[in-house]
């Protein structure tokens, strides 16, 4: 039956989106910071997936924990290297936008030297054959990946709503110079985010390699667009939101895909510009940013 | 606190029955669940000089932002000159002749003084500019060529003035201008304001510092937690206990 | 004192004599420096074909210039960054193939109604400009792709030809439309003079500044951003049907490739936007290495430009733009001296 199918793929997916846009939604919610290279970062995080099974023979979700540490220390450089200066600028939203578009296309470029410019894909039986939920079978890489993204949601929340590190950056979020009155080193705050943002990105790369059908280095800038609309659907800096806006994505996105294919490929971007037009604040509304 | 200066705007009372040059009725202003402005109504005659004082948080601000159109009242109406200009956008009220300074100067940074200026001066009303150079009239002749993000407060704030004279208002909405300022700088815009009130320009004062305004204004409207609470006279207001219980607590 | 000169992305700045005092009517000498800015380049170009033949490519360098000054309009004046650019240019593209094709009109007529479907495009996306910053840029990408994706989709292939592709080949004319693509280059600098000295110019830049303070001063915010949009717009589709006409066979994706926004932003970007000549020269530069390493080996060239990118935005905002404005008042402010030490 086509519509439990579209239904049950696209919670799977719905979760996965909200794992791979967390990252996204944490710099530029918390920071006003637009990573471009947000794709690109993830679209890493599939690579390393890839080699490890392609070329290592281990299983490809030890690029998970693989991933973090080296991530992060690279978005806590990458934000002392480029912050600082981005923030003397008039406009600091948009240099950062252009900057890390720079950034972006510095590592699709050296995804294309290592890689090339194919097709890297695992097999969709890497995890077994389709698993039977509710009468549908469907691709135990997607069933895998899906539930998978369930634990990551769950520690970005114990991150940002039980640690003291979330509730600094949560009072950064709201408000820096309040924050730094109370005492709080909110450029440190702001560049670990930066870096846990760059980790949870990488790490929903092992995810994305199984439930895109492979990557190449350019899929990282048709991630970077539908993180952005899964994180401007659910409401800015609402990590609740990016669930709800993942999840609202990803049903959008199978059932058209199930029903017609053709157009399947508009949907994302009708809805982005649908959303932005309408309801800019989200579903969850807090947080307008209009001239 | 000057004593000489005479209480502007009470030198020429308006004819009874004429038509105020501004006034607001009934506004109300919700942000969401938070009422800002609660039924506030005032007017203004031509040329008069009136005080809006209240404790912080009481709506001032939010008032001169419904008068100026950046904010929409949720209920009430605005006019000027008995014109309804309830809802217009901050452009077309600055065209029907009434313009606002900001309390924190947001001035066009890269853009120099006279820029600042030429900018307003172009979009003004034409029949009636106000006969002065508006940057040498705050006495910033000196710093045309300046950007404007190089002055400092003091001279940003100034220039805001001169780029709302540019614009030739017949209603001026001035929000606490003399935050920030030093004694002396006091004395040079309370003497700013006084000019303005002569050449016939009416002016709405928001401000704390009530030697300022008593050299500026002659009656205020008190408001506290968006309601208006007194309206008269400035020496009737600082002697009313209502009025001594908001700004000094119970 | 704060530096003024910390402008971040190269806005337009009141820098040395470029711009006259507001309110003095402009001297014969700017009216003569403006008419060199606006014709001497277009001309070199037009008569280069004389000494390097390949007109191809010398057009393909004139269409990029001219996009690059429509980015500098949009994104030099107000602050509007279109990462969706390439939108209009396509819809020019097709414009003009539709017209070619089942309006049965000549190129001339076919570019004009290129320029008129871009236009309507930027028509119906004017809301877009009610976003800031970031949400603009992919918004207008999420536009753009948009288009493209109807336009390639298979169902209305007996229209647009869908994937199969375009041919326009019964009307090609390729040295009329060198001499458009240089006239229209003429047209695009001329524009952004007009920006940098006009009362409009400055009101765009008082809206880039603070737009809450510039619509208390009077300006319709909305309506000036719109027409800044409006003329990139159509600067984009002319130069969109041009290349059409010229390139005769094409597809969807030729046209409605991001690359092309990227190129005309990065060209705008170091050449220092804002600024009327420096997306021209910029252009001239990074066009040139493109064609000369970037087409064989892409990936080096987006590696070169993603760095270049990166340093653009640490190091020099302005681009080179800035880098002639501060050798110039050096030179100045030294009076010439220099020389004459020895």
């Amino acid at each position: 039956m086509l519509f439990g199918y579209a239904l049950i793929a696209g919670v799977l997916f719905g979760l996965f989106y909200a794992f791979m846009s967390t990252g996204l939604n944490l710099l530029f919610g918390v920071l006003r910071l637009v990573n471009l290279a947000h794709g690109d970062i993830v679209v890493f995080g599939a690579y390393v997936a890839y080699s490890l099974s392609s070329m290592a023979g281990l299983n490809p979700l030890l690029a998970i924990p693989i991933t973090i540490v080296p991530a992060l220390a690279f978005g806590v450089l990458l934000y002392y290297g480029t912050v600082p200066r981005l923030n003397r600028s008039q406009d600091t939203e948009m240099a950062s936008l252009i900057l890390f578009f720079g950034v972006s296309q510095v590592l699709e470029a050296v995804a294309t030297f290592a890689y090339g410019n194919n097709q890297a894909s695992l097999s969709p039986t890497t995890f077994g054959g389709p698993i039977n939920i509710l009468g549908e079978h469907v691709p135990a890489t997607w069933v895998v990946c899906g539930l998978l993204s369930i634990p990551a949601l769950v520690v970005l929340f114990v991150y940002l709503y039980r640690s003291r590190l979330g509730m600094a950056t949560r009072a950064v979020m709201a408000s820096r110079e309040e924050a730094a009155a109370a005492g709080i080193n909110t450029r440190r705050v702001a560049a670990l985010a930066f870096g846990i943002g760059v980790a949870f990105a990488a790490a929903s790369g092992a995810l994305t390699i199984f439930m895109l059908g492979g990557v190449n280095p350019s899929t990282g800038s048709e991630l970077v667009l539908t993180a952005f609309t899964v994180v401007v659907i659910g409401s800015l800096g609402n990590p609740i939101g990016t669930v709800v806006g993942g999840l609202l994505y990803g049903l959008v996105f199978t059932f058209t895909k199930t029903y017609s294919p053709s157009w399947a490929d508009i949907v994302p971007y009708l809805l982005m510009l649908v959303v932005l037009l309408v309801r800019p604040t989200g579903i969850l509304g807090r947080r307008v940013r209009s001239a | 606190m000057p004593e000489a200066a005479p209480a502007p705007g009470a030198a020429a009372p308006p004819p009874a029955g004429a038509t105020p040059v501004l006034e607001v009725r009934e506004v109300t202003k919700e942000f969401g669940a938070f009422t800002a402005l609660d039924g506030v109504s005032l007017s203004l005659q031509p040329g008069q000089a009136l005080g809006l004082v209240g404790p912080n948080g009481s709506g001032k601000t939010t008032l001169i932002n419904v008068m100026s159109g950046v904010h929409a009242a949720t209920r009430g109406r605005v006019l000027l000159r008995g014109e309804e200009i309830t809802g217009l956008a901050p452009h077309r009220v600055c065209r029907r002749g009434m313009n606002r300074t900001f309390q924190i100067p947001r001035p066009l940074g890269p853009l120099t003084a006279e820029e600042n200026v030429a900018v307003a001066r172009r979009h003004g009303r034409p029949s009636r500019h106000l006969d002065v150079d508006p940057l040498g009239f705050v006495g910033l002749e000196k710093f045309a060529s300046r950007p404007a993000s190089g002055l400092t407060t003091g001279q940003q704030k100034r220039l805001d003035l001169a780029r709302a004279i540019a614009t030739g208002p017949e209603v001026l909405l001035v929000d606490e201008l003399g935050a920030g300022l030093s004694p002396a700088e006091l004395e040079h815009v309370g003497e700013l304001l006084r000019g303005l009130s002569a050449m016939g320009v009416a002016l709405v004062v928001v401000e704390h510092l009530l030697g300022f305004l008593e050299a500026v204004v002659a009656s205020v409207v008190v408001l506290d937690a968006g309601r208006p609470l007194f309206v008269g006279s400035l020496r009737d207001a600082v002697a009313d206990p209502r009025v001594i219980e908001v700004f000094l607590g119970k | 004192m704060p530096s003024p000169a910390v402008a971040g992305t190269g806005a337009a700045t009141t820098a040395g004599a470029a711009t006259p005092a507001p309110g003095t009517r402009p001297g014969a000498r700017r009216w003569a420096a403006w008419a060199a800015y606006v014709v001497v380049i277009p001309v070199l170009l037009y008569l280069t074909p004389h000494v390097y033949n390949n007109q191809l490519l010398l057009l393909n360098l004139v269409v990029y210039l001219v996009l690059a000054q429509g980015v500098n309009v949009i994104y030099g004046f107000t602050g509007y960054l279109p990462f969706g650019y390439v939108g209009f240019f396509g819809a020019g593209a097709y414009g003009t193939s539709m017209a070619v094709i089942h309006l049965h009109t000549g190129g001339t007529v076919a570019v004009l109604i290129g320029a008129v479907v871009s236009t309507a495009m930027a028509v119906v996306l004017l809301p877009l400009l009610r976003l800031t910053g970031a949400y603009f840029a992919l918004a207008s990408l999420a536009a753009s792709q948009a288009v493209y994706l109807v336009i390639a989709n298979p169902s209305l292939t007996s229209f647009t030809k869908g994937p199969y592709g375009v041919d326009l080949s019964r009307v090609f004319n390729p040295n009329l439309a060198y001499l458009y693509a240089a006239i229209l280059l003429a047209v695009a600098t001329a524009v952004v003079v007009y920006l940098r000295n006009s009362a409009f110019g400055l009101s765009l830049r008082a809206v880039r500044a603070d737009p809450l303070t510039a619509s208390v001063a009077g300006i319709n915010v909305a309506r000036a951003r719109g027409i800044a949009w409006l003329a990139s717009a159509v600067l984009a589709g002319l130069a969109g049907g041009i290349s059409a006409w010229v390139t005769s066979v094409f597809y969807p994706e030729t046209v409605f490739a991001i690359n092309i926004s990227v190129f005309a932003i990065v060209f705008a970007l170091f050449g220092g936007v804002g600024s009327v000549l420096g997306p021209v020269f910029g252009g001239i530069i990074l066009y040139s290495l493109y064609e000369y390493i970037g087409v064989s080996s892409p990936q080096y060239f987006q590696f070169a430009y993603g760095l270049l990118i990166v340093i653009l935005m640490l190091f020099l905002p302005g681009g080179l733009a800035s880098v002639a404005r501060a050798a110039r008042s050096l030179w100045e402010r030294t009076g010439g001296r220099v020389h004459r030490r020895a």
